[in-house]
């Protein structure tokens, strides 16, 4: 390399390092290297995804078809892994009593309509979300990294906002436990036939329930950013959740307690017991339609300076390129040089069908053009579509 | 959930886990379909993997699977890394256990068996070497399943989860040790351990050394017994991950 | 052949590879081999049917290698040239009429296989076990400056990559993409007090900067935080700090950016410039003597 001044020339001396020192030393310097070459530190190209593999509801109380494992609580899972990283969901359950719906069935018609029409203003409001608890293993101890708490929070708002998960859904059809002349138990429940029977008071209860949802995202092996691996291992975990059934004792169905909120401790355990059927289970209806797969992209300035000359086409071209520069998208941003080297990013969730759930612009440094907006559209659709594929296998 | 962070979405306070009827269970879970064959009878079927986790310097997966419990276990070995404070001439060991998705197990337990944990590898691995760092090793009980069909139930309640956590001891032994030797820290030996009546006792060279005891409550007469079985699991668990070891690394010769 | 003794071609940790000493009668000559650990061994303390041998025993997963020593001449040498090995005058002691030769042996362990070809490139390409120490060439990138010295992270030692886990993604350091990565304060486990950070930190005082002048040292016409500086490491220092130099023509700033890292890349031309070949712009530094 030769470089010209004024007065004289200089022969520069390069340094030379083995290639995993510089990316230490030098991630950037690195990262641009390789970049003109025309793959990356990964060996990917440049719009080339990683691969995934996924295992679904391996590690449910539902595994197995003919019997639950009694002890396990997760009620759908998914372990997925993606080139290096593993991400493992896991979905638990709860119930929690429904002070709002309680209001409809109320006689009072006013606040009935008043309820009805901020209800039509408020579609979301008809969706619910899950409450996802993301653990970023990094061999630490302490407080939760911002990491782990932008993602959980970006996982809520995300699922709440592509409207997977209708509050319907997540309604418990409570059934009623009675206690039979021989001292057996037996369980009633609403929505199976042959209870038709039934005296509808009987199961007519004054009290709502409906089931809460969290996810526990444990990510091992963590190479780079991780949200669209996190939500895409949550969208297959979703799509195998089973509720089970619940139901309440006979006793308690029209026993009547005035709750009250004053701190977590006054729960309503104490007064009655809604209890999950071992078996028999339901599985979630979620809007399927909405279920839509996250990708991430990075756009990055070619650095003229850093670039590998090829011998046969070194010197008449360096001083053009010198003055513009060149940006290029990444796909699926992985490895610590790009993760520290490209500051501008495009992230987007998509159905495989089209439907855009979510984009998320983040320029600093290169400049994010409409064409790699669209560039990127068009590639979160296929993915997406790819991705959606693997469920059926 | 029995995270208490406020810094985690926790959901809403007044919802409660699901609790599932046991009065059912009782009479519908049937003896465990896929009971394992046969011919693991004697001992647990082991399948051992290092190296998989790419954020740190060694890494083991252990999965045992016998009668009783189906086992996955994850090792992670960060550092040695840098640590703050006055200087020290040999590195320090940190053994965190952590419960997997099932959270079975209280902190209490785990936080005895990694005291315990700590006691032996303080005694294994080579620390001269490791001037002013630390060694950060981090066990994630990932799965954790008791196959056994449940006692009727309260039986000896507390006497269960107790010989069940050391049952998970040799297996965490084993996983740490190979976690190490495939971060490439210097271990003067294989550490191993076997269990017998809730007894786990931790061997070197060849079964010729203890490097750590631990004992439940139970019947305390064939404490000598319970040694010998517990050395020969050792051994073969030893054998095992030497093979496993080699295994990696006439892969890892090939593919270079 | 260097030694009458077959050692295993593999090891690994626990594995006994050989006993402190082998003797063998050739020509008339005693020849004594006396190994000594390399890295990846240890001596270790064996009870062998009542008797208590002391054998060099595997801590690694590797090949095992052997070497003689380059520093004790192969030929005929008097004891007295080993004063050190205590060991040694007690067998000396006992036979005094046979001519006897003490061969000296490293034996060590290398990770990785035997044919692998990045073995031959750096022997020992784990940082696990190249933790910095005296006489190391490091790697290290200035974080802060004061008169008196420079403080830096070491990236790594010479050669070596320095261990995996304390990039972006696992403590979390540097700046990344909103969304991603994690500046949280969370703690090594071992760590004592609550400083940020995992890598390994050095001090360069203002006298080691350079060997001539010494006094008259101005750091900031040295170094610019974000230099990648290679120094050698002087002693294990405190406990936060590993006590560096720069005073030798081959040590000093590798990579430096312009204007405080706003810039491009600029190289070395002479020991104390370094020049930004896009804009021309010089800036000073104590450089390394491109090597």
């Amino acid at each position: 390399m030769a470089e010209n001044t004024a007065l004289e020339t200089i022969e520069v001396h390069p340094i030379t390092f083995p290639p995993d020192v510089l990316a230490r030393i030098s991630p950037e310097l690195s990262l641009q290297r390789h970049l003109s070459l025309g793959i990356r530190p990964c060996l990917r190209r440049y719009e080339e995804f990683r691969d995934i593999t996924i295992e679904n509801n391996t590690l449910s109380r539902y595994v197995e078809k003919d019997s639950v494992d009694a002890k396990n609580n997760i009620l759908g899972s998914n372990i997925l892994k993606s080139g290096k990283t593993v991400v493992i969901t896991s979905i638990t359950g709860g119930i929690i009593e429904e002070n709002s719906a309680s209001i409809k069935d109320l006689d009072d018609f006013g606040e009935d309509e008043l309820y009805e029409v901020t209800k039509e203003e408020d579609e979301i409001a008809n969706y619910a979300s899950i409450y996802p608890v993301v653990e970023v293993e990094r061999g630490r101890v302490g407080a939760c990294t911002d990491e782990e708490m932008t993602i959980s929070q970006k996982l809520y708002d995300s699922v709440l906002h592509s409207r997977i998960l209708p509050k319907k859904a997540l309604k418990v059809k409570a059934g009623v436990r009675s206690v039979n002349e021989d001292g057996t138990f037996s369980v009633l429940y609403p929505d199976e036939l042959e209870n038709d029977a039934l005296n509808e008071t009987n199961l007519k209860m004054k009290r709502k329930w409906s089931y809460v949802l969290y996810a526990k995202i444990i990510v091992l092996s963590r190479t780079g950013p991780v949200f669209d691996l996190c939500w895409n291992s949550l969208m297959y975990a979703l799509q195998n959740v089973k509720l089970p059934k619940a139901f309440i004792d006979e006793r308690a169905s029209d026993l009547r307690m005035t709750i009250r909120t004053r701190g977590r401790s006054a729960t309503i355990r104490e007064t009655y017991e809604i209890l999950c059927d071992q078996t028999k289970s339901l599985p979630l209806m979620i809007s399927s339609q909405n279920i839509a797969f996250a990708a991430n992209y990075g756009v990055i300035e070619l650095d003229p300076e850093s670039q590998l000359q090829n011998p046969d086409n070194a010197q008449e071209e360096v001083d053009i390129d010198m003055d513009k520069s060149q940006c290029i998208l990444i796909a699926d941003l992985d490895t610590e040089a790009e993760e520290i080297s490209i500051h501008s990013t495009i992230s987007v969730i998509a159905s495989s069908a089209g439907r855009y759930k979510q984009l998320t612009l983040v320029g600093a440094g290169a400049k994010i053009t409409p064409e790699m907006i669209k560039r990127s559209l068009l590639l979160s659709k296929v993915r997406a579509n790819d991705l959606s594929a693997r469920v059926k296998k | 959930m029995n995270v208490q962070d406020r810094r985690r979405l926790l959901g809403p306070a007044a919802a409660k886990p699901m609790a599932f009827s046991n009065a059912i269970i009782d009479e519908q879970q049937k003896k465990p379909v896929n009971m394992p064959s046969k011919d693991s009878e004697n001992g647990d079927e082991l399948s051992l993997h290092t190296g998989f986790i790419e954020n740190c310097n060694g890494s083991a997966l252990v999965e045992a699977r016998n009668l009783r419990h189906q086992t996955s276990l994850i090792t992670a070995v960060y550092g040695p890394r840098s640590i703050r404070g006055s200087f020290t001439s040999q590195g320090t060991i940190s053994i965190q256990l952590k419960n997997g998705l099932l959270e079975k197990y209280n902190t209490n337990e785990l936080k005895e068996v990694s005291g315990f944990l700590m006691g032996i590898f303080n005694s294994v691995v080579n620390l001269s070497r490791y001037p002013k760092s630390g060694i950060d090793i981090f066990v994630y009980l990932t799965y954790d399943k008791n196959l056994q069909s449940e006692a009727p139930a309260g039986e000896s309640q507390s006497k269960k989860t107790f010989s069940e956590i050391s049952y998970l001891i040799p297996h965490c032994i084993t996983s740490i040790t190979l976690a190490l030797a495939d971060a490439g820290i210097e271990i003067v030996d294989m550490a191993g351990a076997g269990e017998a009546n809730g007894t786990v006792v931790s061997f070197i060279k060849n079964g010729e050394e203890i490097v750590g005891v631990w004992k439940d409550e139970g019947n305390n007469e064939d404490l000598l017994e319970s040694v010998d079985d517990c050395k020969e699991q050792y051994r073969r668990y030893r054998d095992l991950m030497i093979s496993c070891l080699l295994e990696q690394k006439s892969l890892d010769t090939s593919s270079s | 052949m260097m030694s009458n003794l077959q050692f295993p071609k593999t090891a690994y940790p626990g594995k006994l590879i050989c006993p402190q000493y082998s003797t063998e009668n050739k020509d008339g000559e005693d020849i004594i081999f006396n190994y000594v650990c390399g890295s990846g061994t240890k001596l270790l303390h064996f009870e062998h049917n009542g008797r208590s041998i002391e054998a060099i025993t595997a801590t690694l997963v590797g090949t095992v290698k052997c070497e003689e020593e380059k520093n004790i001449d192969k030929e005929e040498e008097p004891e007295a040239d080993q004063s050190t090995e205590e060991e040694q005058s007690v067998d000396a002691s006992s036979s005094d009429v046979i001519k006897r030769i003490v061969k000296f042996i490293r034996v060590s362990v290398v990770p990785g296989g035997d044919d692998d070809c990045r073995t031959n490139k750096c022997a020992n390409n784990d940082f696990a076990n190249n933790l910095p120490k005296e006489g190391d060439i490091v790697l290290t990138r200035v974080t802060r400056l004061s008169l008196q010295r420079a403080n830096v992270e070491i990236l790594a030692v010479e050669d070596k990559p320095s261990p995996i886990d304390s990039g972006v993604g696992s403590n979390g350091m540097g700046i990344v993409a909103a969304g991603g990565g994690s500046g949280a304060a969370t703690f090594s486990v071992s760590q004592a007090s609550s400083d940020l950070g995992e890598t390994f930190r050095g001090i360069i005082r203002s006298q080691d900067v350079r060997s001539t002048d010494r006094d008259r040292v101005k750091v900031i016409e040295c170094f610019k935080p974000g230099d990648i500086v290679r120094a050698q490491v002087l002693s294990l220092g405190d406990g936060t700090n590993y006590y560096l130099t720069t005073a030798r023509n081959d040590l000093g700033v590798v990579f430096a950016r312009a204007a405080n890292g706003a810039g491009g890349l600029m190289y070395a031309t002479d020991w104390q410039m370094m020049t930004s070949p896009a804009t021309g712009v010089t800036e000073k530094r104590k450089c390394a003597k491109p090597f």
